[in-house]
């Protein structure tokens, strides 16, 4: 199957700090691709170049087989994309509810009250973002994009800094998506957690990315589990 | 045709606008440039509110949200200058 999302040949540096160099990343639809890496070898960076949140300096963004040069984010969730950053979605003074509103109001078949369920936070409707925990504001904005239904689920980092309960609910749900003919594309450090939801793996590693294929198979690449697990 | 954000997100950016146009030009009275009209003054106002009311819409997240709706960031930048545009024309008419 071919991809949904394809970001390829990407480099980026950020003044003389050369962060990316021919990176790449692609998910097909129905699997959930892990992109994993320890802290600054670019991970965030090209998941921000290819959602559209960040400009690359060389490279193509490939959407459905569209090739976009400059895409934007605005520009890619209109083609069905969805992008959870590391750091907050959500307007610090708006209420979960109105958020669910405003994604009812630009996707009339978004599926609220499902969405908000399935995350447990149909009970934080009426409260305001910043008076929410962690785990609480990640599975909100979870259910946000799971509500606005994409075809194509970008979420760097959505198991930072919470429970393994919310852990938990958060992978199973992105599982959910996959299987329902999502493409999710998720990146992180906890490579255990994420190797459980993964159909295929990529590690992002001195600013480049290595296809190291099923979890299987990436639990048997020598060079990955010597320098990602350290034995 | 252009997304636009709903009335809960509008009415935060067009507040927002609204107050930095109103601390712009109190600082100017504060610093002493009296209710300076001058069309070139005016437009400095103008894209000097828009720019801290788009740099606190950024900040506060507004725009990775919209974003993930469709709505582009030259929608909010637009939206973030009306008001101050739209009071600085009538400061212009009805000025001293």
């Amino acid at each position: 199957m071919k991809p949904i999302l394809a970001a390829e040949s990407i480099f980026k540096s950020f003044g003389r700090k050369q962060v990316l160099s021919s990176a790449g990343l692609w998910v097909v639809p129905g699997s959930v691709t892990v992109l994993v890496g320890r802290n600054g070898s670019g991970k965030s960076t090209l998941m921000r170049i290819a959602a559209g949140w960040l400009k690359p300096d060389s490279g193509t963004v490939i959407y459905n087989g569209r090739h976009l040069v400059r895409p934007s984010l605005a520009s890619l969730s209109r083609l069905g994309l969805f992008f959870l950053p590391d750091r907050d979605l959500l307007s610090p003074s708006i209420r979960v509810g109105e958020h669910l509103g405003e994604v009812r109001r630009h996707n009339p078949e978004a599926e609220i009250e499902e969405a908000a369920s399935l995350l447990e936070v149909d009970g934080l409707l009426e409260q305001k973002s910043k008076t929410l925990s962690s785990g609480e504001r990640r599975r909100t904005e979870l259910a946000v994009a799971l509500a606005r239904r994409p075809d194509c689920f970008v979420a760097d980092e959505p198991f930072r800094e919470i429970v393994p309960k919310d852990v938990a609910l958060l992978a199973r749900v992105l599982r959910r998506m996959a299987d329902d003919g999502c493409a999710v594309v998720v990146s992180g450090q906890e490579a255990r957690v994420l190797f459980e939801v993964a159909d295929d793996v990529i590690w992002n590693t001195a600013g480049t990315t290595h296809h190291l294929g099923t979890p299987e198979e990436a639990m048997g690449h020598e060079q990955f589990h010597r320098e990602y697990f350290g034995r | 045709m252009m997304r636009l954000p709903g009335w809960t997100f509008t009415r935060l950016i067009i507040g927002r606008s609204l107050i930095v146009w109103f601390g712009v030009r109190l600082s100017m009275l504060g610093l002493g440039s009296g209710l300076d009209l001058d069309y070139r003054v005016s437009l400095l106002v103008v894209l000097v509110a828009m720019g801290l009311a788009t740099f606190e819409g950024r900040r506060l997240n507004e725009h990775l949200f919209l974003g993930n709706l469709g709505v582009p960031i030259s929608a909010l930048i637009v939206m973030a200058a009306i008001p101050p545009l739209i009071l600085e024309v009538v400061l212009g008419l009805v000025g001293p």
